[in-house]
């Protein structure tokens, strides 16, 4: 479990994280998103210990990091990938972590075992690719066998079947009853890994859910309405033009609804006595659902619409 | 990217939960082998330390038979002490040394392990405690080893000008390495405050060459009193035993002045800065 009370965190101009009130609970993979600048990696090295908040609390298992003993052995975390010694071996750098919290030494081949990185554990730790440093970065978390694991963007660099490993053990580690808090800026990666979404903009909070209530919460989800009878639906909008937070009519006998059920809009039909031929929920996808929420909190927006394909694309398999 | 970078080829397997037995200690006796583990897997600390010894092997002679050139030049019959020289040495060669303290700490800052250090040991005190500790003892037997070895390399050369009484010497090489356990020491607590390895090496080269070099030739009489509270000039009082201006015992207590207010420092802005 990681509690943040009231947490906010200023660097000398910008507010990078303001006043986030969150509990990640054990035993799912909460996924952290937001857009670049938002403010994940700053929120991480806080409940790391590293950067120290400018005002509020946070704490894991209601301690602060520096009060856990032996911490490796409670708390692990991937945060930026090779925060480590260029010239020394991924062996010795997991060694000297392990030594540092009284962790055998065998643990150490064990989870380059588990990254598969055994081959390369005697070379130097520079000479990797961004994709090998961010193994060893999960190596790393994973050493103390802890019951609470952060990890920042931890498929950057990683090729699909990295990622897709990587998904595996996420939820793997989550379904042992871990608390596993992954941050991303893209959701495609987060909707199928994540049971839990926490969407930050600014610093700020947009979204503490479960997926689905993400989508449904979405202003994007919407009823399909659609009719033979064209004076019917006509009414019934008119009708519904009160209750309803939105209307778009498409021709004289189509219309998209939003703000209200189904059973409202079937049972005002049915006492207009409108016939309908369909009447069902088109839902928002998870990731029209994020790009509204973060619309207003993108930190540097592009000018126009990028004529590339858009980047929540690359990581998809 | 370097075309010494890998491709990741790797395969990653399925979680193995860990077999607790056999745990070490951990905490702080933890925090100390982690430090001891790190220093000795990089390459810069070999460097270091053959560039200590390469160093002394050349001054100390070169000073010591220099020296001894000028006692036969001008005629006088004194005799050098053999250690003198490599602690005359000691001025320039602690250079080397001190680079090699700083970097356990500046390293970190540079390279961005020093956030993976944190997450093992995120108490500040313990952190830099563990690496004070694991330096001192090492950097006792260094400095120790260069004086004996610049006196053994400087004794040739002073011919019938060598005062070889060890009542003299064995005191001057034990007092070399507690210096440079000392100055080490030092370092580490400027590191932790300073942090780049630019600015720590600048601001160390300034307290212990600089100001001295400044205060020594200036013709103010106050100037040259402050520089004997200078760490390396202190330095020398203690490694010869000179009893001028002070006594060895003052001689130390004026050092450990230095490191614990260098340490100091260093711990305060651990505390207050975010790593
Ligand atoms: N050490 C720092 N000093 C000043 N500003 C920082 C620092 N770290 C992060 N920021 C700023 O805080 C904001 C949040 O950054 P970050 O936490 O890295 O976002 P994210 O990880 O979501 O991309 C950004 O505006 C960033 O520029
Ligand atoms: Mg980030």
């Amino acid at each position: 479990m990681i509690t943040l009370r009231e947490v906010t965190k200023r660097y000398e101009s910008t507010v990078a994280v303001d006043r986030l009130n969150l509990e990640i609970p054990p035993g799912q993979v909460t996924g952290f998103l937001g857009p670049n600048g938002a403010g994940k990696s700053t929120t991480m090295r806080m409940i790391m210990g590293l950067d120290r908040p400018s005002s509020g609390k946070v704490l894991i298992n209601g301690q602060p990091y520096a009060s856990i003993k032996n911490p490796l052995r409670q708390v692990g975390a991937l945060l930026e990938a090779k925060a480590l010694h260029p010239g020394r071996s991924a062996y010795n750098h997991l060694l000297a972590m392990a030594r540092s919290n009284g962790i055998p030494r065998r643990r150490v081949g064990a989870v380059l075992e588990i990254v598969g990185l055994e081959k390369v554990a005697k070379k130097r730790a520079g000479s990797f690719s961004l994709g090998m440093g961010q193994r060893l970065g999960i190596a790393s978390a994973l050493l103390g066998d802890p019951q609470v694991l952060l990890f920042d963007e931890p498929v950057n660099g990683l090729d699909p079947d990295g990622v897709r490993w990587v998904r595996e053990l996420m939820r793997s580690l989550a379904a042992e009853g871990r608390t596993v808090f992954v941050s991303s800026h893209l959701m495609s990666e987060m909707q199928l890994t994540a049971d839990r979404l926490v969407v930050i903009g600014r610093g700020k909070l947009l979204a503490d859910a479960a997926i689905e209530d993400v989508i449904a919460r979405s202003s994007l989800t919407a009823i399909r309405v659609r009719t033979p009878d064209s004076t019917g639906l006509a009414e019934l909008l008119t009708q519904l033009g009160n209750r309803a937070s939105q209307v778009q009519r498409h021709g004289d006998n189509e219309a998209l609804v939003s703000g209200m059920s189904v059973e409202q809009i079937g049972d005002l039909a049915f006492e207009l006595r409108v016939r309908l031929h369909e009447l069902r929920v088109v839902e928002a996808s998870l990731e029209e659902a994020y790009m509204e929420m973060t619309a207003a909190s993108v930190e540097y927006k592009s000018p126009k619409p990028p004529a590339e394909p858009a980047p929540q694309q690359k990581f998809e398999v | 990217m370097s075309p010494a970078t890998m491709r990741d080829t790797a395969r990653g397997g399925a979680y193995i939960p860990a077999d607790t037995s056999g745990d070490g200690p951990g905490g702080t006796v933890g925090a100390l082998f982690a430090e001891w583990t790190k220093l000795w897997s990089v390459r810069a600390t070999w460097w270091c330390l053959a560039g200590s010894f390469a160093l002394m092997g050349v001054f100390a002679p070169a000073l010591g038979g220099s020296i001894a050139n000028g006692y036969r030049d001008d005629g006088v019959h004194t005799k050098l002490p053999i250690a003198e020289s490599p602690a005359m040495a000691l001025n320039l060669v602690q250079f080397a040394v001190v680079a090699l303290a700083m970097l356990v700490i500046t390293t970190e800052y540079s390279t961005g392990s020093i956030r993976t250090t944190l997450q093992c040991v995120p108490v500040r005190g313990r952190m830099l405690f563990a690496k004070s500790v694991v330096i001192f003892p090492i950097m006792f037997v260094v400095g120790t080893a260069l004086a004996a070895l610049g006196a053994a390399a400087t004794t040739p050369l002073l011919f019938e000008y060598g005062d070889t009484d060890l009542g003299k010497a064995v005191p001057t090489v034990l007092f070399a390495g507690v210096y440079v356990a000392l100055i080490s020491v030092f370092a580490i607590g400027v590191g932790a405050a300073v942090r780049s390895a630019v600015g720590t090496l600048t601001t160390v080269f300034m307290i212990l060459a600089g100001l001295p070099g400044a205060l020594v030739i200036s013709s103010n009489e106050l100037a040259q009193e402050i520089s004997d509270y200078l760490p390396s000039i202190a330095a020398q009082h203690l490694m010869v035993g000179d009893m001028e201006p002070y006594s060895r015992p003052v001689a130390l207590i004026v050092l450990l002045a230095w490191v614990v207010a260098a340490q100091l420092v260093g711990y305060l802005v651990l505390r207050r800065r975010d790593a």
